[in-house]
């Protein structure tokens, strides 16, 4: 750094002291408290908003994320679960009677014997 | 031991207001520094507008960033490093240089004792005005804030033998400027 003179300090003190003396002349608008308070309260009110949205939207990721794999066992269950229609219990006796060259009230029979077994095995709890 | 001058410890109580109350805890903040910090953003910009913009942002930007506002280790620099930021974001958007010479854009408190110093205030506004802008912020964070060169190094990010040189440009330049202004006063 370098070192002032006797003859600098001449010189350079009482510009300073005039520099020093002229530091209050300037002051800051009258509206400028105001304009920066509010400024502040509605970038704070932005923010929050701004975060009540982020938040808004990981719940609904978190629920899609819960939901899609629940939705899939529901559906496999409900697959599972749902009882064929008259017309394809009647196909099915008539294939079994066919098959094993008995009469259509067996072939009936047998094709009822069957979905009852289907249904008990879903709803075991050992499965 | 460390000591902490009492201006410091005023803002670190500020800063805790605003981290307790948010926006509403600006006020403080605001009414300690709001002088300092225009005198300071006006000798970058150039103009009171921009600087009152610099300022307004600054501040804005100190409650919702408070938690690092709080983590500094000293305050009052790292305020004037974020006004002095962007009171050069606002200069690069306008890509004019600002006016040198006039003061109009200024708006100065005139008390009646003072209405004869006017003058030599409105001299030394100007003639800081016609520094380089690297010169009169050293100027102003010297004589105005009365910081040590280590600590405008710090604000500034340079070398502090930098500082100390471009102060001494700077008051020579400014010795120049108001020299006869100066053997008015010494006469007068």
């Amino acid at each position: 750094m370098a070192k002032r003179s006797s003859d600098d300090d001449s010189v350079m003190v009482p510009v300073e002291l005039l520099i020093q003396a002229a530091g209050n002349y300037v002051v800051p608008s009258e509206n400028l408290r105001p304009r920066t308070l509010e400024a502040a309260r509605e970038s704070a009110a932005d923010r929050v908003g701004f975060y009540k949205l982020a938040r808004l939207f990981l719940v609904l990721l978190l629920c899609s994320a819960l939901s899609v794999p629940a939705l899939d066992r529901l559906t496999a269950w409900h697959d599972k679960s749902v009882s064929p229609s008259v017309s394809e219990i009647q196909d099915q006796a008539s294939r079994i009677a066919t098959e094993k060259g008995v009469g259509p009230h067996w072939g009936l029979y047998e094709a009822f014997n069957r979905l009852r077994n289907h249904h008990a095995e879903n709803l075991s709890p050992n499965r | 031991m460390k000591t902490i001058d009492p201006f410091t410890e005023q803002i670190r109580g500020c800063i805790e207001c605003i981290a307790e109350n948010g926006a509403a805890g600006l006020s403080g903040l605001f009414d300690l520094t709001a002088h300092r910090l225009v005198r300071f953003a006006v000798t970058i910009t150039r103009n009171q507008h921009d600087a009152e913009d610099a300022v307004q942002a600054a501040l804005v930007r100190v409650v919702s960033n408070i938690r690092l506002v709080r983590a500094a280790d000293s305050p009052w620099p790292y305020l004037l490093r974020m006004i002095r930021n962007e009171s050069l974001v606002i200069l690069r958007k306008k890509r004019r240089w600002p006016l040198v010479s006039s003061l109009t854009d200024l708006l100065t408190r005139r008390s009646v004792d003072e209405v004869e110093q006017e003058e030599t205030h409105r001299a030394v506004w100007s003639a800081l005005r016609s520094l380089p802008i690297e010169q009169s912020e050293v100027v102003v964070l010297k004589i105005w804030e009365e910081m040590t060169f280590a600590q405008i190094a710090e604000v500034l990010e340079l070398p502090q033998a930098t500082a100390a040189s471009r102060y001494r440009y700077a008051l020579s330049k400014l010795a120049g400027h108001l020299r006869s202004l100066e053997q008015e006063v010494r006469h007068g």
